[in-house]
Formats: C-alpha cells, structure tokens, sequence
C-alpha cells in the first residue's frame, strides 16, 4: 500500500509537472454546447426553498466584513459602500432596510471584540437614531459574545 | 471482512470505554467542548487543467478553495457545498475523497472566521483594483475635448452607463424614447409628493444641489498621494477612488431626475408575463400590495439617507415599486428583467440540438419560479431578498422557456443578481479637474496610472501562484498557520511566530501538524494522506462520481458482470454519451486498478488512431482532432503505469435539491445508523445513504479512537 502510495505521488508529480497545471477547474471551450447549457442549469442553484439560508449567508458575510473593517480601521464611509456591496452579492437591494444587516453588524463588531466607545461609534452613524437598528446590533452583539 | 463493520484507522487505538464515556459527556455537554466538523475534501484528477487533483474545506454549507487564475494569481474562491459537489463530483466526474476532522467549538470558529475574512478580504481588494483602472479609464475619456465636428460633448459621448436606469431611460440597443411625449408614472408621482410633505417641499431641491456641488468639485488625487499598501487578510484603506464617487454621484443624480420626472417603467426592461404562472388570485394581489406599500415607506427612507450609495438602490427600488403596482393592477406578476449585461448565451440553433437536457432544464427552472413565488407571496418581512430571488427565477426561465419554442438565443446568469440595467445619462464631467491646465491633467492620468501598475505588482507579489510552494494545497495549510498565528498573538503573521508555537497550536487544535515544506503534501492526494494521518480525522468518506456512483447503483438491481461489460467502456455506457472537450478513448480505468495498463494500452492505441486521422483532416478541421488525438494518448500513459486521471465528463445533469441534512452538513454516518447500509462494497467499506435519498454516491469510513481524543 505504502509503495503504490508512493508511486502514485511519483507519477502525479510527473504528470503535474508536465501539464503544469495544478488547482485549476476544468477549463471548458467556450463553444460547447454541455458548457453552455450546464452554466443554465448550475446557475438556477438556490440554497433553500424559503430563503431562509440566503438570509443567514447574508448575515455571516455582514458579519466578517464588519469584523474585518474594525481591524483594518477605515472611516464608516468605507464600511457603509461594502455593506452595499455585499448586500447586492446577496440579492439585497437597500441594505437599511434589511434588520438582518444591523444585527450582522452587531456580530462583526463582537468577534472583532470592539472596545464600547467603537460599538457606540457604529450604533451612531449606522444606526442614524433609528431605535430598531440600533435594537438589532445590540442583540447581534450579545448574540455573538453569547456563542 | 463484514463490510459493514468499522474499519480500525491506521495507527488508531481501540478504547471504548474512553470512547463511550467521552460520547456521553458530549452528549451532555457536561465540562465537554461540543466537537464540531471540518471536512478537507480531496478532489481527484481529471483531464484538462485539473490534472493535478484539487483540494478545499468545508465548513458546513460553504466550500473555501484557492484557484489559480491568469495570469498566475492563487486567489480563495467561495461556493455553496451543493454547488460545489454539482460542480465537481457530477459535471466534472470527480470522485471526493472527504476527511472530517474533529475540533472543539473554538477552532471552528477560528478556522472558518479566518478564511471567511480572507475571502473578503482578497474580494475587496480585486474590486479596489479594478476601481483604480475604471480611474483611468475615466480621465482617458474626460481629459480630451469633444472632437472637431461635434456641438458639444453629448453628441460625442454617449454620456456615463448608470446602474439601474435602463428601467427608466433607453438602454443601449433600445429604441430612443421621446421623455417629453411619455405620461408620467402616478406611482413615482405618489412617491414623491409623499416625499415632500415628510421632508419639506425643499428638501429634495437640496438633494440635487448637494450632488450638483459636490460633482463639480469633484477631482482626481492628487499626484503624490501616498500609495496603497496591500496586506493580507486585512482592508484596504483608502479614500474612494474618483470613479467610484462619481459613479454614485451620477446615480443619485439620475435617481433624483426620476423621483422629479416620474417616468414610467420601460416595456422592454419587464418580463413578458403572458404565462400561466404569473397570474395572480385577488388573495394573491392583495399581498403584493401589501409588499408594494412596504417597499414605497422604505424608499422613503431611502431618499434621506446619508450613505454614498444610495442612489443606485433608489432607482431599483422605484422601478421594483412601479413593477408591483402594476401587478396588482393587471392581476399578473410584472418583474424586472435582472439579466445582467455580461449574461451568457446560447444560441437558438445550439440550444435546439439538445432537446431533451433544454426541456430538463426548462422543467428544473419552472420548479424553482414555482418555489421563489410561494415565497416572495407568503414573505411579510423585508421585500428585497425574497423578490431578488423571484426575479432572478423568472428571468431564466421565461428565457429558457423563449429558447425552447426556438424564439431566440437563450441567456444565462449565475446568483441572485442585482438589477442592474444600465442606461447612459449626461456626463457631468469634472469641473473641478485642472480644466484650462492640459499638463496637470497629463500629470494626474499619468499618476493614476502609476497607481494601477503599483497595485498590480502588489498583488502579484502578495497571491503570486507557484505549482510547488504556493498552490491549491499548501495555501489552506499556510491559512490555518496565519489563523494559528493569529490566536496565539493578535496581530502576529505566521512567518514571525516560532515555528514550534505554530506548531503546538495546531496539534492542540487539529491533533497534529501538516509540514508543506520539503515534502510532497503539496500535492493534493498526497495531502489528503497527510490529513488523515496527522490530524484528528473522525471519518473518511467517498463522494464517487457521478459516473461510478451511477455504477453502484446498477450493481443493486442487476447482475454484475452485465453492469461491468457495459459501463466499462464508451461504447456501450449507459451514462456517459460523449462530451465534447473529451478525446476520444475506449475504457474508463478509474473503476479498475488491475486492469487498468491494459486498458490503457486500448485508449493509447484510440488516442494514436485520433491523432493519426487528425493529421489527415488538418487541412478540414486546423488541427483540432489532431490535438484531442494527442491529449488522449497523452492521458493514456499513466494507466500503463496503474495511475488514472481521465474520468469522462458528462453533459446536462439537473442539480436536484439535496435533502436538509446534507445541506446543514450533518455527517453521513447519522444516516447511515438511521437507515442501514444499502450496499457492501469492496474492502470493508460501507455504502452509505442520506437522509431519505438513497445516495450511492457516499461511502463513509469512520475511524475508531477518534472520539476518545480529548478535542480541547
């Protein structure tokens, strides 16, 4: 077992090293019709029936951008375009809108273990005196530090 | 052997009393980290491209893998775990080879916040780059006045593409519309006088002129402005590049002309809704008024909101509004056409020749418009999310459905995408930039030139690829030693930390350490060796290809040697039909180990007899068969030596939902105890099921001592 181990590691590396390629899908001609009609049917591809799934991705991401943000210390403008960003990635058009954004927030802020004066700071400029955003980081706070 | 028996990991002690006792304080969470699951997934060799094997991890239901892309960048790459075992395991006929490694509830967090991050990250600073070339492209246009012969620069220049307003105003291609002529939209008309009386009757003038200053004082940076320094696995800071500002100014200004001219939807950018299952019951109507009324309060909001962004989701949310107060009025599903520009297609004549995987595909996508509008109709929370998904539904299937009666060429998009139909609007220019001073302005483009190949040369150095050092393999092994490197001091990269200590967190974490340097774990079958090895592997587990689980499956209802003698080879196989980026060749050897050099001298002998007729048909064809002639042979060799990387690719196979448990990445053997196994397969190993799918796809292989490890 170990010797046709090692001889498959052998003949592998060969092989990589001739083809030099490595890592890389399948490169499919642009003309082929499987290609084609493969990308229409892999496209239609939903998480879940009723959405549910879409939002918690949607959340996570909001979640580790915000993170992400708080380590890298850029002004809130900056946080304000990703947070558009990923919301368009995810089919969300207004991300104000959306509560689950504001509780992303709230999460991204505690695994990014941010000092209060900085939660204060977010809760204001996102939370733009709106009594329920500012509701919902908090519970994505407490929701994160709880976990 | 009894196959359905456990089968002793290598190396790995029996102590089913530690085993038992450690069970039961998980069970009861009793002073017990909970363990969790990362699966390292081995993908094995394929022809083209992938021959050198793959590898990914997968946390729950996403899928983090690096990829190489042109012209040599390694960049991480994110999927959905259905998507990508469609991908790999059915369209491309991989077989997966899964390794669950068991960690306590921290380094799970640990492990998957760190390549969560790292994707944004690199996400992040991709579009960056692209926004300092848009920079360029963008004083290119605006530095030189309007050519001799033209009044002025409108009849030059189009004016600036802005997202979302070919809803409102022609679209390239469309015919012009005459705005003057066309009656305004009572529903944008509602909307803001509703804007008005909450804001003031001047509130929205005030809009206009904010934007108006501020895109005359709009201008590049300055020559000398610091450079950008890329880091990994952290934000780029900087001031927003110009063409993004003017972007969203231009947008904000485009949204404001709607909300003061009210114009209606354009015909062609909403879906013909002429099918049966776009009507509405008068149940139905009145919960799409009632998502209409949602939307149209948070637009209100919208318009008086400080973000940068905010005109381009103004636009989307005004002709998304009109589009459902017209549905309500017509009893039928009006949606947004939300394929983007960039869509795929297929032409009419192409999509004709494959009737049977058109008309499957078709059924599929009605299925999934039939889900989308359930849920966007029985949805009571925010409107976006649910309603992007409608029309993304919508929008491939009317455009499957119009192919189908051979209407027209067929377009294709991945997601949920935004609308986004662009229409150019008047270029405001910039005003501000240096306007009678050509030298500065050659000074300004020249810097933001410096800067594009600056922040090319930056990442080039921070994700270069390299077969041996930097590839698919050591880049996952390289991000648990970042995140390992993390933990043990904030802020610390990994090449500066001891290696011991590195070393020590990740056999307290993952039970052991996988050395890339020096070795051949850099190669992905030999890594996934490595992983069971040196980690704390609770199961291993076989995804089989599409094309051997099929086999499996055959082996169940029929005798043995009928399936072996058909589905060895291309001629006779039931499952595979021919794939055209596929040399020809005669048998699949991925099945058969002891065979396999003699078939493989039958495929070689294929393979030189395509090459030999491809020398006669160069002159026909420039080559083509001679060259699929020549990779056939070429795959070939290794089956002389008992090595397999051909697999056959398949064409169409509809992606069916896979049961909740899969998707919620329960692990196999659950289901397995629930159900019992289906299948004794070779060697001990056991084939599995999946929740109530009966799936010959998984062979599950748990490893005994796994759970007596303490995973703290």
């Amino acid at each position: 077992m170990e010797v046709r181990t090692k001889c498959g590691a052998m003949a592998m590396l060969g092989m990589v090293a001739l083809l030099g390629a490595g890592c890389s899908s399948i490169s499919w001609s642009s003309d082929s019709i499987s290609n084609s009609l493969n990308s229409i049917s892999n496209s239609s591809s939903e998480s879940s029936p009723d959405g549910k799934s879409d939002s918690a991705a949607y959340r996570s991401d909001v979640k580790h951008l915000t993170a992400a943000h708080l380590r890298s210390g850029g002004p809130l403008e900056d946080l304000e375009r990703d947070l558009g960003s990923v919301a368009r990635e995810h089919g969300v058009n207004d991300w104000e809108s959306d509560p689950a954004t504001f509780f992303g927030v709230g999460q991204g802020l505690a695994l990014a273990d941010a000092s209060k004066a900085r939660i204060d700071a977010i809760e204001a400029g996102l939370g733009a005196g709106d009594p329920e955003r500012t509701a919902a980081i908090r519970r994505g706070v407490d929701s994160e530090r709880a976990r | 052997m009894n196959p359905t028996r456990p089968r002793p990991a290598p190396g790995g002690r029996r102590r089913p009393v530690a085993a038992t006792l450690a069970a039961l304080g998980l069970l009861c969470g009793a002073g017990t980290a909970a363990a969790r699951g990362i699966e390292y997934i081995y993908i094995d060799a394929n022809v083209g491209s992938a021959s050198g094997g793959h590898a990914a991890l997968r946390f729950e239901d996403e899928v983090y893998h690096f990829q190489h892309h042109e012209p040599g960048l390694l960049r991480l790459e994110r999927d959905r775990t259905r998507d990508f075992r469609h991908r790999y395991g059915v369209l491309e006929n991989r077989t997966l080879e899964v390794s669950r490694i068991e960690v306590d509830d921290s380094t799970w967090r640990l492990l998957r916040d760190h390549f969560a991050r790292v994707y944004r990250v690199q996400e992040r600073q991709i579009a960056l780059g692209r926004a300092l070339a848009a920079d360029v492209a963008l004083l290119e246009r605006l530095r030189d006045p309007a050519p001799p012969g033209a009044s002025d620069r409108a009849e030059a220049d189009p004016g600036s593409p802005v997202a979302a307003a070919g809803y409102f105003f022609p679209a390239e291609g469309d015919a012009p519309g005459r705005i003057a002529l066309r009656p305004r939209s009572p529903v944008l008309d509602r909307l803001g006088a509703r804007a008005s009386v909450l804001g003031g009757a001047d509130e929205l003038a005030d809009r206009v002129r904010a934007v108006e200053e501020e895109l005359a004082a709009l201008a590049p940076w300055p020559a000398d402005s610091a450079a950008f320094r890329l880091e990994p696995a952290t934000l780029p800071v900087s001031r927003a590049p110009l063409s993004l500002r003017y972007a969203e100014l231009v947008s904000a200004r485009t949204a404001l002309e709607v909300l003061r001219d009210a114009p209606p939807l354009r015909g062609e950018s909403i879906l013909d809704a002429s099918a049966p299952i776009f009507a509405l019951t008068p149940d139905e109507v009145a919960r799409v008024v009632a998502r209409a009324d949602r939307l149209e309060n948070d637009l209100l909001r919208l318009v008086r909101s400080g973000r940068p962004d905010w005109g381009r989701a103004m636009l989307v949310g005004m002709a998304r509004l009109e589009a459902l107060r017209r549905s309500a009025a017509e009893g039928r599903l009006r949606l947004l056409d939300v394929t983007p520009e960039g869509a795929g297609r297929v032409t009419a004549e192409v999509f004709g020749r494959r009737p049977e995987a058109a008309a499957g595909i078709a059924s599929e996508l009605r299925a999934s418009l039939a889900r989308a509008r359930s849920a966007f109709l029985e949805s009571e929370g925010p409107v976006d999310l649910p309603l992007a998904r409608l029309e993304a539904a919508a929008a491939r299937s009317v455009e499957v459905e119009a192919g189908l009666a051979g209407d027209r060429d067929v377009r294709f998009f991945p997601g949920t995408p935004a609308p986004a139909r662009a229409a150019p609007r008047p270029d405001p220019g910039l005003p501000g930039w240096s306007p009678a001073d050509s030298e500065a302005r050659g000074a300004d483009l020249a810097a933001a030139r410096a800067r594009v190949r600056d922040f090319e040369r930056q990442l080039e150095s921070l994700y270069a690829y390299d077969l041996f050092s930097a590839n698919c393999v050591s880049q996952i092994f390289a991000e648990f030693e970042a995140a390992f490197a993390e933990a043990e001091e904030p802020g610390t990269p990994a090449a500066t930390l001891a290696r011991e200590r590195i070393r020590a967190e990740s056999e307290r974490r993952l039970g052991g350490f996988v050395e890339i340097a020096g070795t051949l774990n850099f190669i992905p079958f030999v890594s996934a060796r490595a992983v069971r090895e040196a980690y704390r592997v609770a199961e291993t587990r076989t995804e089989l290809s599409y094309r051997r689980s099929q086999v499996e499956a055959m082996l169940a209802r029929e005798p043995g040697w009928r399936v072996a003698l058909r589905e060895s080879n291309t001629l006779t196989s039931s499952i595979y039909s021919g794939h055209p980026d596929d040399s020809l060749f005669l048998f699949f050897t991925d099945d058969r180990f002891w065979l396999r050099p003699l078939m493989g001298i039958a495929n070689l002998a294929v393979g030189i007899g395509e090459t030999l007729a491809g020398v006669a048909w160069l002159p026909v064809d420039g080559g083509d068969t001679l060259l699929s002639g020549l990779d056939g042979a070429l795959f070939s060799l290794p089956e002389l030596a008992f090595f397999n990387i051909r697999k056959g690719r398949l064409e169409v196979i509809p992606s069916t939902p896979e049961p909740d448990s899969v998707a919620a990445g329960v692990g196999a053997e659950a289901a397995v105890a629930a159900e019992g196994p289906l299948h004794a397969g070779d060697g001990g190993e056991h084939v599995g099921t999946l929740g109530k799918h009966r799936d010959a796809r998984v062979r599950t292989e748990p490893r005994e001592g796994a759970l007596d490890s303490d995973p703290g």
